[in-house]
């Protein structure tokens, strides 16, 4: 689970000196108070009930005018921005009266959630938002409050931001490159496929953040690839059920069909093609990413002498070569080709082209 | 009351006598509950960890000691501070005790707990009590210090404390100086007034002190503890004369209004355009020169700059960037030079992690290369744009 800062389990009382713009925090047990400055404009009109806010990280996207609107299915669902974003009045949205209330109500639960009796924290009567905060966290604030953030991981991904977890892997980060939002403004996610829903690899914070701060190509193309391990497993297992349930009356004559179609559905190159010319909802995006993805894949082909005459660098089984060549025959590949570089390239594109994948709307394939 | 003097040294470094003296509780708990209160210098309660100060109150009610507190007598007025020479007399002392003008230097979170302490104990038997009240502590007071060697008494005391905040630490250094120039039509506007700045000469009083600190410490950013120390320390050095900077200040705005009246004459009223706001989001970082360089970055950048410039002696004071002013003309038009320069700032602004610093930073290298006679965008007012983002890109 992404940490989760709505259930607060210290108490303490919060007050809002609006004349002296800042919050007091107040602990029970104590008539100490701490202050904590709240610079930006007031607007809050509303109530805070249906919030839910989350801390992300993004290496790129994190900025103080990185603030966006956040669209599901054509729809504002809420707001992300830096921490730094709450306690300064010098960005571009510093005065827009939406993000003034959003801001509020994501100041006050933040607030909320810190634990004043902490070390570093106890002795101090006034308190900046970023001392009690990673000054590169990133507040992702959803106005729904059945909104699960599970389903959206590979979503936010996309534009570079995961969840921190506690997986012991230095950050990398120069292997990932992310797309841009749809706008200056705004970021469009979209929950992940029902169809996959079940494949936990894709809902747990700690794969994304994995894959982002894998620092070794090898390793990283490894933890890629698993996701088409994962997809081409799930459409082993529907289209063999699909199989015997069609068969289910069969008789000794149709032993020979059902082998053919046993033998189809087991072969991975077959599989491979079905996920990403049939599973997949096919649009230009997906097509230049999958295009994208085959280029590279050509090019590492070539450098290390593997390309044959009946290779065509527009066909999935490029893709499926170039991952036996990785893992079969890393042993006899001579660097001096080039093959670490192109490794490398493969990954960008191989990330970019999985995680447009798992949120595309998966076709019936049976 | 029963105040035993047992010691008396006199600090050569704040200039005033430090007495320690033996008090009961119960005279300390006197005196200490009128000053916790009134004193403006009064730090507020802070939070401490459950566990040390209960320890701590367990501890007191068997009689245990604890370390010295640290006061100091506020002096009316300047001329009773830094008598040095006086002789403190055991009356003089009960007297100084007896009145409300001391404050905690050190020690007031035990104070607060003495004073729970002698709360919680109110249901129990007289003699119960008296074990804790008749118990003995020790006060260090200081006699004679002025309000800025106490605020320097204070930051060495509590070395690995958080003593009072910071702004309130900066408030207290600079408390007493004026905010109306009227000869140079100078006003300073602090926060609790109700009017806000709105013209050529008005001030936001908070950016001309952070522009000024950034003058002392050479550096644009907000100062943390350990630089407010140098800062005292400068101004001492700066002046001769401990800890007198009122005229040095006074020096650092007329400078930099000279600056400000400059830019208004040089801009001929140019006034950002609609369209021009556009292209910044509607939001320029200011409309005209007076909204441009009346806030905190520009202030503390030239603060810094000018800090560096005469530290590396490529300027002899102040008074040459009065000079230097004058001679500041454009070379293009003002519609060209203000609106690259807000589009400068803007692509700051936008690449920025803390938006407020990068443009403190860029503004530090935009006076420098402006002042700096031996660099190549001296006195060029759109170069220094230039180099500055250039610098500032680095």
């Amino acid at each position: 689970m992404p940490p989760d800062i709505n259930h607060n389990d210290e108490v303490f009382a919060i007050k809002h000196d609006i004349e002296n713009k800042k919050f007091i925090l107040k602990l029970n047990d104590s008539a100490a108070e701490i202050s904590v400055p709240y610079i930006l404009d007031l607007n809050n009109s509303g109530d805070c009930i249906g919030y839910k806010v989350f801390l992300l990280k993004n290496d790129v996207k994190n900025k103080e005018n990185d603030i966006f609107q956040v669209f599901d299915n054509g729809q504002r669902i809420g707001w992300i921005f830096t921490i730094q974003s709450l306690q300064s009045g010098a960005h571009d949205w510093a005065q827009n009266e939406h993000f003034l209330k959003i801001a509020y109500f994501a100041f006050k639960a933040l607030l909320e959630k810190i634990d004043i009796k902490r070390s570093d924290l106890v002795g101090k009567c006034e308190l900046k938002l970023s001392d009690c905060y990673d000054t590169d966290d990133i507040v992702f604030i959803v106005c729904e409050q059945e909104f699960d953030i599970n389903f959206y991981l590979p979503s936010f991904y996309r534009y570079g931001y995961y969840f921190q977890t506690d997986i012991e892997i230095k950050s990398s980060g120069d292997l990932s490159v992310f797309d841009e939002p749809h706008s200056k403004n705004n970021i469009c996610i979209k929950r992940i496929s029902p169809f996959l829903e079940d494949i936990k690899y894709f809902t747990e914070p700690s794969f994304f953040e994995r894959i982002y701060k894998e620092k070794h190509y090898l390793v990283k193309f490894l933890l890629l690839y698993q996701v088409i391990e994962l997809l081409i497993s799930k459409i082993l297992d529907v289209r063999f059920k699909s199989i015997m349930e069609q068969n289910k009356t069969a008789t000794v004559d149709d032993i020979h069909k059902i082998k053919i179609e046993l033998n189809e559905i087991s072969n991975e190159m077959r599989r491979i093609n079905l996920l990403m010319n049939q599973f997949v909802t096919i649009d230009s995006e997906y097509n230049l990413r999958r295009k994208n993805l085959l280029i590279e894949c050509a090019a590492f082909m070539k450098s290390c002498n593997e390309f044959t005459g009946s290779d065509d660098c527009g066909k999935n089984e490029i893709f499926y070569r170039t991952r036996n060549t990785i893992i079969h025959k890393y042993n006899k590949l001579k660097n001096e080709n080039n093959v670490v570089e192109n490794i490398k390239k493969i990954n960008i594109e191989l990330e970019k082209f999985i995680i447009y994948m798992i949120q595309s709307p998966f076709n019936d394939i049976l | 009351m029963d105040l035993a003097i047992l010691s008396t040294i006199f600090d050569k470094r704040v200039n005033a006598f430090n007495i320690l003296v033996e008090i009961s509780i119960q005279d300390y708990l006197e005196t200490a509950r009128k000053i916790i209160n009134k004193n403006y210098f009064q730090r507020k309660r802070i939070t401490t960890s459950f566990t040390t100060y209960s320890l701590l109150k367990k501890d007191l009610e068997k009689g245990c000691v604890i370390p010295a507190i640290v006061l100091a007598h506020i002096p009316n007025s300047q001329n009773e501070a830094g008598n040095a020479d006086k002789k403190i007399t055991d009356d003089a002392l009960n007297k100084i005790f007896k009145s409300e003008d001391l404050i905690i230097l050190d020690g007031l979170q035990r104070t607060y707990t003495i004073m729970d302490l002698d709360d919680d104990l109110k249901s129990k038997t007289p003699e119960e009590k008296n074990i804790f009240l008749k118990s003995k502590i020790r006060l260090e007071i200081y006699i004679g210090m002025n309000r800025l060697s106490i605020l320097y008494r204070t930051l060495t005391l509590n070395t690995g404390q958080t003593p009072m905040t910071l702004r309130h630490q900066i408030e207290i250094l600079y408390n007493d100086f004026p905010t109306t120039y009227e000869k140079d039509k100078i006003s300073l506007f602090k926060e609790v007034d109700t009017n806000r700045p709105g013209r050529i000469g008005e001030y936001n009083f908070k950016y001309i002190l952070d522009g000024f600190q950034s003058y002392l410490d050479q550096n644009e950013l907000p100062i943390d503890r350990g630089e407010l120390l140098e800062s005292l320390k400068r101004l001492d050095e700066e002046n001769q004369n401990t800890f007198n900077s009122v005229d040095l200040f006074e020096s650092f705005l007329k400078t930099y209004h000279g600056f400000v009246k400059k830019m208004d004459a040089i801009s001929s009223g140019w006034v950002c355009s609609e369209e021009l706001a556009v292209r910044f989001n509607k939001n320029p970082f200011g409309k005209d020169t007076y909204e441009i360089f009346s806030k905190a970055q520009p202030i503390t950048g030239f603060g810094a700059a000018i800090g560096i410039l005469k530290d590396n002696k490529f300027i002899s004071g102040l008074e040459d960037i009065s000079d230097l002013v004058e001679k500041i003309s454009l070379k293009k038009s003002p519609e060209e030079t203000f609106s690259y320069f807000l589009e400068t700032l803007d692509k700051v602004k936008q690449n920025a992690k803390k938006i407020g610093d990068e443009q403190r930073k860029f503004f530090r290298f935009f006076f420098r290369n402006l002042f700096m006679k031996e660099g190549d965008s001296f006195l060029d007012f759109e170069k220094s744009i230039k180099d500055a983002y250039r610098a500032y890109n680095i």
